[in-house]
Order: C-alpha cells, then structure tokens, then sequence
C-alpha cells in the first residue's frame, strides 16, 4: 500500500496515478460514506468522483494531513449537497422550492436559533463530544458524521446492535440536555 | 432546517474527532473468548499458587529461594536502537526537531522525532505502552526511556530524548528516570571522542592527534558516574551559558586559541544493557558539560574538572596553565564557601527564619536558593564572598 506522503506527491506531479492510489487505499471508505448519505451506488460513485476532482484542484497547494479524513470531508460535503439537492426535486412542489428560495432569508426573531452562528454551534458540539468517554464519542461519531448503522457500529466497536443504539439514545438526551443548558435551539 | 443546519455544525467539527473514529479500534474486553481465558488463567494462577504454597510449607524451602516475576518485556525481543535508525548520524537524524512531550514522573520529557526505519518496521518492535500514556510504546525488549516509538493513527514513528522541559533539574534524574542508570555498574565503557565542531584542515587534524579512546576502568567509570550524578541541568537553549572557546579561531594559526577542540571531548555512554548515550559534551575552556541544542549543566569544582580532565586525557596548553597558576591560586569552590557560610550562619541562629539553603554554581552567577522571608538576613553572608 502507498503511504500518503507518496499519494500527496503524486498529486503535485500531476499524475493521475494520484487518484487510482487514493481509490485502493481508500476507496471502500469514501464509497461507503457516501453512500450512507445518497443511498443510491450511482450516486455515491459520482460524488466521490466529484470528491477526487476537488481534490486534484486542491492538492496542490495544499498538503493535507490525514489524507483519508481530508478526502472523507469533501466526499461527505458533496454527498449531502447531492442528497438535499435529490430531495428537493422529489418533493418537487412549487410551494416547497419557493420557501426554500426564501427560507435563507427569513430568521425567527423570538428564537435564539438565529442568533447562533454555525461556528459557535460546532463550538459547543466539540465540548459536547469532549465530554464523552472515547467510545461514546466514536459510536456518535460514526452514527451522526459517517451516518453508519447500528450494526455496522456494532462490529466496529465490539458491543451488540441493541447496546448501540441504547447508547445513542442516552448520548442524544444528554446533548439535547447539554444545549438546552447554553440555549441553543437547533 | 434544524438537522441540516446539525449537519453543517458537524461537517465543521475539528478533524481530531474524525480521525479518532477512523482509527477507533475495538476493545478487547468484550470478546468473550478472552474473558473466559483470562478467567481460565486466573484459576490456573491460583492453583500453580495453592500447589507451590503447600510445597515451600511441606519442604521447608528457604524464603529467599529464587521468585518467578514475570516483566512484560521478559517475553519482548531485544532490539538494538541501531538497527531502528535510517543513517549513523545521529546529529542529522535529528535535523527535523518535531518535538512531543511525554510525562516521565513529575516531569514533561522533550522528544525528537528521529530518521528511522518504516512505519511496519517500527510497529514489529514496539514493546509494551509506557505507563499513563496511551500513544507512547517502549522499544521491544527495553525498559528505558531514551528512544519511545509514537503511534499516532497506526503511523509509527521513532522518537530520541532530548531533555526535561524544566529550568533546572538533576541530572541523576535523567540517568535514573529515562536511561535507567542508578549505579555505576550500568555503565560499561564510555567512548572519549574529539570535538568536531572545526572541521577545518587544522581541526580536523588537532582532532586526529586527540583519537578516540574508551573509559572501561572501573574506578574512572565510578567517577564520571558520581560527577554526572552531581550535575545539575538548565534545560536547552541556553548557549549564552556555554562557553567552548573560539571554534573559527582553531584555523588559525596565528593564534593559540585552539582550545575548542583541544579542550573539548564528545562523549559515547554505553549502557549495560547496550544502549548507546551520545549527547553529552564536555569541555575544558568552561568546565562543564553540554549538549546540542544549548543544554547547559553547571560549571565544575576545579577538582571535578581535574579528575574530567586526567580521564579524558584532556592537557591545557602549558602557557594556559601557567596563566592559570599564577592567577587563580587552588581554592575551593565558591558554591562551598557560600553554602559553608550559611550552614555555620544557620547554626549560629544568624538566619532565624532559614529553615533549608542550596548553593548552585552557574557559569558566570551563585544560585542561593533558602526557605526564608528574612532577605536582609541573607544579604551579608553572600556579600561576604
């Protein structure tokens, strides 16, 4: 297997053996993360072909360290981009492309929800995620970023599929409790 | 809108989380195959316990009759650190200067990330993780500290100590804590090597009429190993405290000031267990020790420099000893008198607030360090020198 340092200089060559190393090395991880999202293999091929693209125009300059998450971050970017983009034509009333027309316009002034900026609400999730034991973090990390499922986390981790989600379920109460607590409303 | 905009927070959260996840490996605990073993393995202790227990009570053996302990790295290989290192020197392997900290006891040990051998090859040699750390592994068959191999996310790497990251500590320390030296015995030889810091024709040559030799006395080992044990150590960076002599000046020779290489040695500590030491300086011109990356010790007593000197075969110049002579009459050290005059203070109830003093000497400065509230109290028995 290529280290990464030889994949990254690939890409600053040029090479387009760049992307067929990034593909066998990581290749089942960026499929499958994509496909957690979209749930279609068409679609999850085209968004991390649209991954690769973005990072051939990326590296260079830039060097990113770890490869493997930088890429997952593009691959799951494009995938949700895709999956809210297929839903909203699915839905696909008049009505419903209107409101979202506007939608990034209107802000709720009785709420505080406005008021939190994206930046501050990842803020508050990573002291939400440094307060979890390891594991925890990993089951919540797996579930809600790489959208795996029970099972999948199940053998990930070691404990049984029903362990799994009763896990989550707590770790969800104690985040909702933990954002209520510095009123955030999301 | 709200799980979208959830979303969007977690495609912005910082890459460590992710990685974390990625890399996550399974807890061992939860197969039941190894909780039924150790299970097993516990009853198979307490039985081997039972059965030994009624034999030392039906023979009658003595207590000291030799005990079973088993230490994790009794089953590791021992690996030498040379055949872990890309390149034989060490200087260049530590040209890179990635940094880490790793807890050692009450201290924070500065690592350099060093040119090694491959990741794979790396992960075949790591011993068993160094205890309150969970990245940080032992190199296969050592319990030593002086080179500790990362893995961070699976990716090996080798990394060598360089210092406490502290102002001021003991070097018996460092020898006891990270290269586990508590006694003379430990070391085997230590290798006397020139200065290279001229490599000038004429440097290069003052380095070939000084060789290399190799301390394998046992009474000289015992002596560097009580002086070593009596350093005390000012942490890195610190070249405004060291004093070598002129290195440009050994090229030149108009002058006699070649002293940098005449007066300075590299030393090559080789450990019992086959680790090779080979920070350590010494040179004349200061006496004291250093190291590279401007790690000052304090300076000599004329007599330890003396002994330093006679074992590492180091000769002052004879007009630099005339000059010496004449100047500076044998006198014991100033850190002596100072301590011996506020012991004999304390004693005499002088200092009624004193309850402890040290004396440091440092290159160009006395360090008094007392337990007192009282400085006016203080203030004419160091005037006094």
């Amino acid at each position: 297997m290529v280290e990464d340092e030889k994949i990254i200089e690939l890409f600053f060559e040029r090479s387009e053996q760049a992307i067929r190393e990034l593909d066998i090395k990581y290749g089942k991880v960026y499929h499958k993360l994509s496909y957690n999202i979209v749930n279609n293999r068409l679609d999850a091929e085209e968004c991390v072909n649209d991954a690769y693209l973005g990072a051939w125009n990326a590296i260079p300059p830039a060097r990113p360290k770890p490869l493997l998450t930088y890429i997952c971050k593009i691959v799951r970017n494009i995938s949700l981009k895709t999956y809210y983009s297929k839903k909203a034509a699915k839905r696909g009333s008049a009505y419903t492309i209107a409101m979202e027309e506007i939608e990034a316009c209107i802000a709720d002034p009785d709420t505080v929800e406005a008021k939190i900026e994206i930046r501050e609400l990842v803020c508050i999730i990573e002291s939400f995620l440094d307060t979890l034991t390891v594991e925890n973090r990993v089951i919540f990390m797996r579930r809600y970023w790489f959208f795996d499922s029970c099972k999948d986390i199940a053998g990930r981790v070691g404990l049984t599929e029903k362990n799994i989600s009763v896990r989550l379920t707590r770790i969800r109460q104690k985040m909702k409790k933990y954002l209520i607590e510095r009123e955030v409303f999301i | 809108m709200k799980s979208k905009k959830f979303s969007e927070a977690m495609s912005e959260i910082d890459n460590r989380y992710i990685n974390e996840a990625i890399h996550y490996k399974k807890n061992a605990k939860k197969n039941s195959f190894f909780k039924w073993g150790a299970i097993a393995a516990c009853l198979c202790l307490i039985c081997i316990g039972g059965f030994l227990f009624s034999y030392v009570v039906q023979n009658q053996l003595q207590p000291s009759a030799p005990q079973v302990s088993i230490l994790p790295t009794q089953k590791q290989t021992f690996v030498l650190i040379s055949s872990l290192l890309e390149g034989s020197n060490s200087y260049s392997n530590e040209a890179a200067e990635e940094t880490a900290a790793v807890s050692i006891e009450q201290y924070k040990g500065v690592y350099v990330k060093t040119i090694s051998v491959d990741s794979d090859t790396l992960s075949e040699n790591i011993g068993s993780a160094v205890s309150g750390t969970e990245a940080w592994y032992y190199v296969s068959g050592h319990t030593d500290l002086q080179y500790l191999i990362q893995n961070d996310n699976d990716v090996y790497s080798l990394w060598k100590f360089k210092c406490f990251d502290s102002d001021e500590y003991p070097y018996s320390d460092v020898l006891k804590l990270v290269y586990k030296i508590d006694s003379a015995d430990k070391i085997k030889e230590i290798q006397v090597n020139p200065a290279t810091m001229d490599n000038t024709d004429s440097g290069k040559a003052i380095q070939k009429e000084i060789g290399t030799h190799t301390v394998t006395d046992d009474k000289e080992i015992e002596t560097i190993y009580q002086i070593l044990s009596s350093l005390t150590c000012y942490g890195e960076n610190k070249w405004d405290m060291i004093d070598y002599g002129n290195a440009e000046a050994a090229a030149d020779k108009e002058t006699s000031a070649n002293e940098a290489v005449r007066l300075g040695r590299y030393l090559t500590l080789v450990t019992s267990y086959g680790n090779e030491i080979d920070g350590l300086k010494y040179t004349e011109v200061s006496k004291m020790f250093y190291e590279f990356s401007g790690i000052a010790y304090n300076q000599l007593s004329k007599g330890k420099a003396a002994r330093i000197c006679k074992i590492f075969h180091i000769k002052r110049s004879v007009e630099n000893n005339k000059t010496q002579q004449s100047s500076q009459p044998e006198e014991p050290a100033v850190s002596s008198i100072t301590q011996a005059r506020i012991s004999n203070a304390m004693s005499n109830h002088k200092l009624p607030f004193v309850s402890s003093s040290a004396v440091y000497e440092k290159p160009y400065r006395l360090h008094v360090v007392v337990s007192s509230n009282a400085k006016e109290d203080l203030a004419p028995e160091i005037k006094a020198k």
